[in-house]
């Protein structure tokens, strides 16, 4: 490729720079909300991510803007580094609307970590290139960006369920490990701080259907999009089936729970091997397995 | 069917049914689907047994070869475990189907009031109005509320019924019965339909199709003509934007369509699909280039074109020669000039110029870099404006009839996750009863799903109830 196909050290990716950094400060923010759970803390903590987010927004703008000033014009959402941004933004965002609405914000101890980690991989992980790159004629189609999106926003819900699922887990574990002791009152730890097993069982299977359903939504419109590319909806290439692992993964999870006996813990088990799945589906496969999804 | 009074029938086809019909077997499946699916991600599939050889040895082949590894997901026992999955729908669907059918059709509209007390969601109160003020009151509202109701009359008494979502009970049918549909429609596709693809050069056309096992062909019953293939370039870049390949269908010898086809934009003739995959160049000695002459005097630039090895005149006198046409220029031993690939890469031609065919002088032309390389002996600059070579085009071809019936299932299966997740079955019922001169006033809601919320409205609507049902005159 020649050197005037890509733009170096955009607006874009220095505000991204900066948003690492302010989602760090959130994540230390939400952690320390944990033991000492003052409103101004709280306050701070949101504050933050909120900041950060909108940031993070404009930087997506930013470099759709760009994309388009060099008469590429296409969404930001073609490479590795972009789903990235956007997966840790869709986090951001799920998380932002999670806490308004359940007002609870120990939650973003187990959650916030992600969208900072998705962000800071971008940075730090190898091979990632940052620069905006013109689109090769395959990507061009507005069914990969229908695709894109509803896969990471289902990947995010799922991100939150996998926090609820490790504070259900905790919870659970020092619960019983209360009752053993019997009446001896223990010193409070955070974990008295946590919603209630029932709260986080409920936000469990919310983020678990918002993030089955888009996840629904993004492996069909990536069929979609396979079939005008190639003429074949399926083709069980790796990332693909490891798409509809991760849906079979799900679906089970949302079938447990009608079932006694598996609900509670065990479902909390299979949503947490539910994101482990996502996320070997998302990276796993372009770093260990390769198939046609090499660009992100 | 019979039954014991546990509710289990107990007979070989009910436990049968029993056992076809249970989540767990539902559970057990998705989670034996999702382990397995990984081996076929892991091992490479359907490639040749050499391949297989090399990588795990003779015995690792043959371990793949008995298990069908190697081309897993078409191997039986995965096809089995699918159909087993689908058995599994489709008793469930049919065991549970009457079920959620009633609440659709025969809805508990008039419950006793002993059955009235059990809902979750109640509430009860006094009226100083008498009856038919109370309902009055009561529908007002619900009208207010945008809940519509039906009522009844019932022996001096009052009652009301409202439901909202009733839908919510079918979408866990539609679900399911969208899963079957994918299915089948994939099923069809693999039965009936092909995949495969062809290369045509410019110019020329063809009518086999070269099968993905790259062993077997199909002849279509038409032919496929390539008139030209072009490729855009990113300015600037050897990236390609966009290639195009304008195609006709020939029926016979007659044209019938013709048609352009880009990446993502497949042509359809005959239920059978035409995709730009791929291009290629046959030949570039017999390619075409396309240069802007400005004089160095002063004036416009012309554009002219020239074959590879051909002559072209630029003036009255001077003639241009193309010597040599580079698409992918590096320099090889001894700086000898040479092209690495067939791809425009690095496009370079040397040029020859002659005045009264008197040389001269000879000048190279980069499309890349346009301002280096001009020599002082000729009066002219040149500019590289394209090149064409002579291409083929690559086309996937498919036919699928069971596409259609894929997408359909596809719609179901969002419109019934939406009907299942994000519609809940609301049900309302208001009893009011003479109570001397005035009336009692009981209601209760139900909900299936998304309760908190449920909760909260009601609360809000029993409110709103006995504000009006209080208040006023006696
Ligand atoms: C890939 C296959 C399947 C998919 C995508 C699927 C999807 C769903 C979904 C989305 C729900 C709603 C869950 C909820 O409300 O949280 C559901 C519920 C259910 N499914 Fe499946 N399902 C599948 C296979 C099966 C099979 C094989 C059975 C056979 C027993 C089954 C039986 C049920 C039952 C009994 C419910 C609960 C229904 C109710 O709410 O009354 N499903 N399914």
């Amino acid at each position: 490729m020649g050197e005037a196909a890509v733009v170096h050290a955009t607006l874009d990716t220095k505000l991204v720079s900066y948003v690492i950094f302010v989602y760090l400060a959130a994540v230390v923010f939400y952690i320390s909300y944990l033991p000492y759970r003052t409103k101004t803390l709280g306050r701070i903590a949101t504050g933050t991510l909120l900041l950060g987010f909108v940031v993070h927004t404009a930087a997506i703008i930013a470099r759709a803007v760009i994309s388009y000033k060099l008469g590429w014009g296409h969404a930001p959402f073609t490479n590795l580094y972009e789903s990235m941004v956007f997966f840790s933004w869709s986090i951001a965002l799920l998380y932002l609307i999670l806490e308004w609405k359940y007002k609870n914000k120990v939650i973003g101890a187990f959650v916030v970590p992600w969208a900072f980690l998705a962000l800071a991989y971008t940075s730090i992980g190898p091979g990632i290139r940052t620069e905006v790159e013109p689109l090769i004629p395959a990507l061009q189609s507005n069914w990969l960006i229908a695709h894109v999106i509803t896969c990471f926003l289902g990947y995010a819900a799922f991100a939150i369920s996998f926090g609820a699922s490790v504070m259900y887990l905790i919870k659970a574990r020092k619960g019983e490990k209360k009752t053993e002791k019997g009446k001896k009152r223990e010193k409070e730890g955070f974990v008295d701080y946590l919603p209630d097993l029932k709260v986080l069982d409920e936000i469990n299977y919310k983020s678990v259907i918002i993030g089955f359903a888009l996840l629904t939504l993004g492996i069909i419109t990536g069929s979609a999009w396979a079939n005008y590319a190639w003429g074949s909806y399926w083709s069980w290439d790796p990332k693909e089936t490891w798409s509809l692992i991760t849906w079979f993964i799900y679906a089970a999870f949302l079938h447990a729970r009608y079932t006694r006996g598996w609900q509670g813990k065990r479902t909390a088990y299979i949503s947490i091997v539910g994101f482990a799945a996502v996320i070997f589906t998302y990276l796993g496969v372009n770093l260990i397995i390769s198939g046609l999804h090499s660009y992100a | 069917m019979k039954r014991t009074n546990n509710g289990k029938d107990r007979s070989f086809v009910g436990r049968l049914v029993g056992f076809f019909s249970s989540l767990k077997l539902t559970i057990f499946l998705l989670i034996l689907l999702a382990v397995t699916s990984i081996a076929g991600t892991v091992i490479q599939q359907q490639a040749p047994p050499q391949d297989y050889i090399k990588e795990y040895g003779e015995s690792g082949y043959r371990i793949i070869k008995a298990l069908m590894l190697n081309d897993m997901y078409h191997s039986w026992w995965f096809l089995a475990l699918l159909g087993l999955l689908i058995i599994n729908i489709v008793v469930c669907s049919l065991d549970k189907l009457p079920r959620s059918w009633r609440f659709l059709t025969h809805p508990d509209k008039w419950p006793d009031k002993s059955r009235l007390n059990q809902y979750a969601q109640k509430a009860k109160w006094k009226s100083p109005l008498g009856v038919s003020a109370a309902s009055t009151a009561v529908k007002e509202v619900f009208r207010e509320h945008g809940i519509s109701y039906e009522e009844k009359e019932d022996g001096g008494s009052f009652r009301l019924f409202a439901q909202k979502g009733q839908i919510n009970r079918i979408g866990v049918t539609v679900t399911h019965l969208s899963v079957i549909t994918i299915v089948l429609g994939g099923i069809i596709g693999g039965i009936w339909g092909f995949q495969g693809n062809m290369t045509i050069i410019e110019g020329h056309s063809s009518s086999n199709v070269i099968l993905r096992d790259m062993q077997h062909r199909v002849v279509l019953p038409f032919s496929v003509r390539c008139d030209s293939f072009e490729v855009n370039y990113y300015p600037g870049t050897g990236m390609p934007k966009e290639y195009k390949s304008v195609l006709s269908i020939v029926e016979g010898n007659r044209t019938v369509l013709t048609r352009a086809i880009r990446v993502n934009h497949p042509l359809i003739y005959k239920g059978i699909r035409f995709y730009q995959a791929s291009y290629g160049t046959i030949s570039n000695e017999r390619g075409v280039l396309t240069l802007a002459v400005t004089p160095k005097a002063g004036g416009e630039p012309k554009e002219v074109s020239v074959p590879v090895g051909g002559e072209v005149k630029i003036d009255n006198n001077t003639t241009l020669k193309l010597v040599g046409f580079y698409p992918d220029l590096v320099l090889g031993e001894n700086n000898q000039p040479m092209s690495r690939s067939d791809e425009l890469r690095n496009p370079a031609a040397l040029l020859e110029i002659r005045r009264n065919g008197e040389f001269l002088g000879r000048s190279w032309v980069f499309a890349f870099h346009p301002n280096i390389h001009s020599n002082p002996d000729i009066p002219y600059s040149f500019r590289y404006v394209r090149f064409k070579g002579l291409q083929y085009t690559g086309l996937q071809i498919s036919r699928d009839p069971g596409v259609g019936i894929v997408w359909t299932g596809c719609i179901l299966m969002i419109l019934g996750l939406i009907i299942t997740f994000f519609i809940s079955h609301r049900r309302w019922w208001v009893l009011v009863e003479p109570l001397k001169e005035r009336s009692e006033i009981i209601v209760a809601g139900s909900t299936n799903r998304n309760r908190a919320a449920f909760e909260s409205s009601f609360d809000e609507l029993v409110t709103a109830l006995k504000e009006r049902t209080t208040k006023g005159e006696r």
